[in-house]
């Protein structure tokens, strides 16, 4: 109802806060939002904090190290980013299916799937190697769309619940790609430095992995750069495109979309699509990336997070950027808190509260809309008040 | 020395007795107001929704609480029953000045709403709805008993184990009546409690209502835009505007022209907004010298030929004709379910003919495909605008322009420029009052939001408007202001169809007039042949 934007002087400052305004705070409601965040952060810090004196740790210990792994140590900020390019992926897909009104929550399996059509792509296809990498990065989009293709069909043709078929699936890829790299005839890796025969793939050869660059001393490779050009222009095109106003449309009353041309079977399956394509392409950016190598457990949570770092930016795709950033700290710090002694299973319970606590401000944001305080302040979102 | 003590005890208690009997008086002289309030200020914002309103419900009688959208009313109400916190002034339940902080607490004190979007869940039962939200444990059996005992009493017929979704909107109306009735309220508030129900059951309810107040010394507020209604069933009448309370009437001294200026603050020719208030007596119901019949139309734009389907909801259509010509404004009526809602949810794309056809100018157009009547140039003003209307977590500007993206665009952006320019005109030309553009649709007033899709309906130049209860739910001004948009619309050559269940509209506006009765034409008039007798007998099923 009430409109908190900043009285400005001159029109060149407006015009930067116009920009900031839109991008971050159009309301009253974003700082708010940002508000929870840094304090449900905090909270999330104090009780892993607690967690560890009670087990006789050192919490500021815990908290350094945490930083370090996941910033201050040489080349972990570049770890921590080149991390965050399969979750933002991941998150951005999540971000269009959802705005579609449909619930992918599938993307685990489809990473896992875009990255084995990726390892096959790059071990057994022969050819120049820009080919061969274009080609295993299109390759990966193409697996992950087909994945969350089949409960499309199944949509389409039987009404079968999205959430759930795509859910299911996610318990199939794994399976598919442990029998891929535990077939001699397929993927598996027989050359000699695999003695034990463990379940994995060949290593990508070098010159067909992602081209690598070092900036300010962190070493990235290009998908940081794809990751962020695909994440803007999604968020672009659904913001200011015709079809991003149709997808949205669909998602928020899909009958007046089916009065204005909008159909489930074009835009509804076209978003679905896409959020298995960029899931698939997060599997081949592990890959051809940072792995190298296919195993059974490739998507290794980064389907997971990605959902969860889409549902903290709150659907927003800027904000993604930040909350996948976030998430892969999480994962290297967490790794680098585990090297310095502390146990795996307090690692683990750390990074789950910290999980909850990047979670909490989308939740409390709705819970503190509803009651009724948040009705006489942002008034009423469902119902216009006469 | 003992006597001394005696007496001087028995003074002072002579005196005690005086004051507790002085203020037991008082007490009760005041608490002939079930509810009061006193100089209640509300403000949002730069807007002043309750500019210090004084307000009283005596025991044992119905205030009407009269006013157009935006006036305040529903504030001053949401204030009543704690979901706003007043600025200043003070609220008195049954003569003791409280602080209401919730609904919840309401209820407590005895003050209980009847809501004008039903607030029951389809999926429930009925004796299962009227207990929700208790804290206290419940036996069902006592509960349905309960119901039963209530519904007798008040002449509420509704069967406690029914499902809430099998039932009309009368009935769903009549449990969320025993669910504030099982309260125990002192005070009963029903918000426009008469937008869904017919005309009998209209008079059912208020006579429930009458009963419920008088006998038991309840009281009630009854909140509305229909004159009659007030009229008919309150013993005094408030009018609001702009947030003040302007006049304070009984009823037996109100006449409609008077109400009808107070709450619009200029004379408005109680003609053409007639329907609004619900006061033509269909039966006097006497022509326009203006509007004599138009003859020749120029050319057919519409045709619906023996058009047959059912959905899935039990609607059916079996064998239906119309035909509409440029300029031409097809009334279609009929008692509520008789086909009219399938009729435009089937020239809104959303059904498909399993029979039959409609063209428009000629060209087959087929049914149940997205967007084909759109695009072939069919406008819509749906009953329910939050069902196929509009897409509420949309912004304002979104809203307007989700019926031409494509000529916004280039190369499947949207023009910003144009987008804004185009959207700032239709929000200037329909007066539409949003703080910008991009504010959430569903943050905007229901008049505002209906004059949006009207906007973006009509901006489109289509051949045929379909507007189905126009005027439903809305105030004197804004159906002012949608009879003039559709007479404008056919004046400038739209064939319009008004699908309405208010006879007097219908009269009023059409050229030509249908009454469906069970999916098909029970009766065809032209403006000529107008005769309320004989539509109230179509209506009925006679032919």
């Amino acid at each position: 109802m009430r409109d908190h934007k900043l009285k400005l002087k001159n029109k060149t400052d407006k015009k930067f806060f116009d920009l900031f305004n839109s991008v971050f705070l159009n309301d009253s409601r974003k700082i708010l939002f940002i508000f929870l965040v840094l304090f449900c952060l905090l909270g999330g810090l104090f009780f892993s904090g607690l967690l560890v004196a009670a087990v006789g740790g050192s919490p500021t210990k815990v908290l350094s190290s945490l930083i370090e792994g996941s910033f201050q140590t040489p080349g972990a900020f570049g770890r921590t980013l080149v991390e965050a390019i399969p979750l933002l992926l991941v998150s951005i897909g999540v971000i269009v299916s959802f705005r579609a009104g449909h619930y992918n929550i599938g993307t685990e399996g489809q990473v896992a799937i875009g990255a084995l059509f990726a390892a096959v792509i790059a071990l057994q296809i022969p050819g120049p190697e820009w080919f061969v990498i274009i080609f295993a990065i299109l390759g990966s989009f193409l697996g992950g769309a087909f994945w969350s293709g089949i409960a499309v069909g199944a949509y389409l043709w039987r009404r079968v619940d999205v959430m759930i078929s795509t859910l299911l699936l996610t318990f199939i890829a794994p399976n598919i790609v442990l029998f891929a790299v535990s077939r001699d005839y397929l993927l598996l890796d027989t050359t000699e430095s695999n003695t034990r025969l463990a379940s994995q793939s060949e290593r990508v050869p070098e010159e067909k992995r992602l081209p690598e660059f070092e900036i300010f001393g962190q070493e990235l490779h290009w998908g940081v750069i794809v990751a962020v050009i695909l994440s803007i222009l999604l968020t672009g095109l659904l913001g200011k495109s015709v079809w991003g106003l149709k997808v949205r449309l669909l998602g928020a009353n899909f009958v007046t979309a089916k009065r204005f041309g909008v159909t489930q079977a074009k835009e509804g399956a076209t978003a679905l699509l896409l959020s298995g394509g960029f899931s698939g392409l997060a599997g081949g950016m592990i890959v051809m990336g940072s792995a190298f190598r296919l195993q059974s457990h490739i998507a290794n949570d980064f389907g997971w997070d990605g959902l969860l770092s889409a549902l903290v930016s709150r659907l927003n795709g800027y904000f993604a950027i930040l909350s996948s950033i976030f998430f892969a700290a999480l994962r290297t710090g967490s790794s680098f808190l585990a090297a310095t002694g502390v146990s795996r299973t307090i690692t683990s319970v750390i990074q789950g509260l910290m999980v909850i606590a990047a979670l909490m401000p989308a939740a409390l944001i709705v819970v503190i809309s509803r009651s009724d305080y948040g009705r006489q302040r942002f008034g009423n979102q469902k119902k216009g008040s006469d | 020395m003992e006597n001394r003590y005696t007496f001087e005890l028995c003074w002072w208690a002579a005196i005690a007795a005086h004051q507790l009997i002085k203020v037991k008086v008082l007490n009760m002289k005041s608490s002939s107001d079930v509810l009061s309030l006193s100089s209640i200020t509300k403000r949002f914002g730069d807007i002043l929704a309750c500019d210090h309103v004084d307000f009283n419900v005596p025991e044992g009688s119905i205030v009407g609480l009269l006013g157009q959208n935006g006036a305040g009313k529903s504030t001053l109400m949401n204030i009543v029953i704690g979901l706003y916190q007043p600025d200043a002034g003070s609220v008195s339940v049954q003569g003791n000045q409280v602080k209401i902080r919730s609904p919840k607490h309401a209820a407590e004190l005895g003050v209980s709403m009847v809501h004008q979007h039903f607030s029951v869940i389809e999926a429930l039962s009925v004796w299962e709805s009227v207990c929700l939200g208790d804290k206290s444990s419940y036996d069902p059996d006592s509960v349905k008993d309960q119901i039963f005992s209530l519904a007798e009493k008040y002449g509420l017929g509704v069967d406690p184990n029914s499902r809430i979704s099998e039932l009309t909107p009368g009935q769903r109306q009549r449990v969320e009546i025993l669910k504030c009735l099982r309260r125990d309220p002192k005070v009963l508030i029903l918000d426009e409690p008469t937008s869904v129900l017919t005309d009998e059951e209209s008079v059912k309810l208020f006579d429930v209502v009458q009963r419920v107040v008088e006998d038991e010394g309840r009281a009630a507020v009854l909140i509305s835009h229909k004159l009659d209604e007030i009229l008919y069933a309150t013993q005094q009448i408030v009018i609001m505007r702009d947030g003040q309370v302007i006049e304070k009437i009984p009823t037996e001294n109100a006449e409609a022209s008077f109400l009808a200026e107070a709450m619009v603050g200029r004379k408005v020719s109680l003609r053409s907004s007639a329907s609004a208030f619900g006061i033509t007596e269909t039966d006097d119901y006497q022509l326009d010298e203006k509007s004599v019949e138009k003859d020749n139309f120029a050319s057919l734009v519409l045709k619906v030929e023996n058009s047959t389907c059912l959905d899935d909801r039990g609607r059916r259509l079996e064998g239906f004709n119309l035909e509409a010509s440029a300029g031409e404004i097809v009334g279609v009526t009929g008692a509520e379910g008789n086909g009219q809602a399938l009729l435009a949810d089937l020239l809104s794309s959303l059904v498909s003919l399993s029979e039959g056809s409609i063209s428009v100018d000629g060209k087959i157009v087929k049914t149940g495909v997205p967007g084909a009547m759109s695009e072939a140039g069919i406008a819509v003003i749906p009953e329910d605008r939050h069902h196929s209307g509009c897409a509420l977590e949309l912004t304002v500007a979104e809203n307007l322009i989700l019926n031409r993206a494509k000529q916004l665009s280039n190369w499947g952006i949207i023009r910003k420029e144009n987008r804004d320019s185009f959207v700032n005109d239709l929000i200037k030309k329909y007066d539409v009052k949003a703080s910008s553009s991009e504010q959430i649709f569903g943050n905007l007033s229901g008049g505002n939001q209906q004059k949006c899709v009207v906007a973006r309906e009509l901006s489109a130049n289509p051949k045929i408007l379909v507007a189905v209860q126009p005027t439903r739910g809305l105030d004197v001004g804004a159906i002012e202001f949608m009879v003039a948009q559709i007479k404008s619309a056919s004046d400038n050559g739209v064939a319009v169809i008004l699908i309405s269940t208010e006879i007097s509209e219908v009269l009023e506006l059409s050229d030509r007039l249908i009454v469906m009765y069970k999916g098909r034409n029970q009766l065809e008039l032209s403006r000529k042949d107008f005769e309320v007798g004989a539509i109230g007998a179509a209506m009925a099923g006679e032919s």
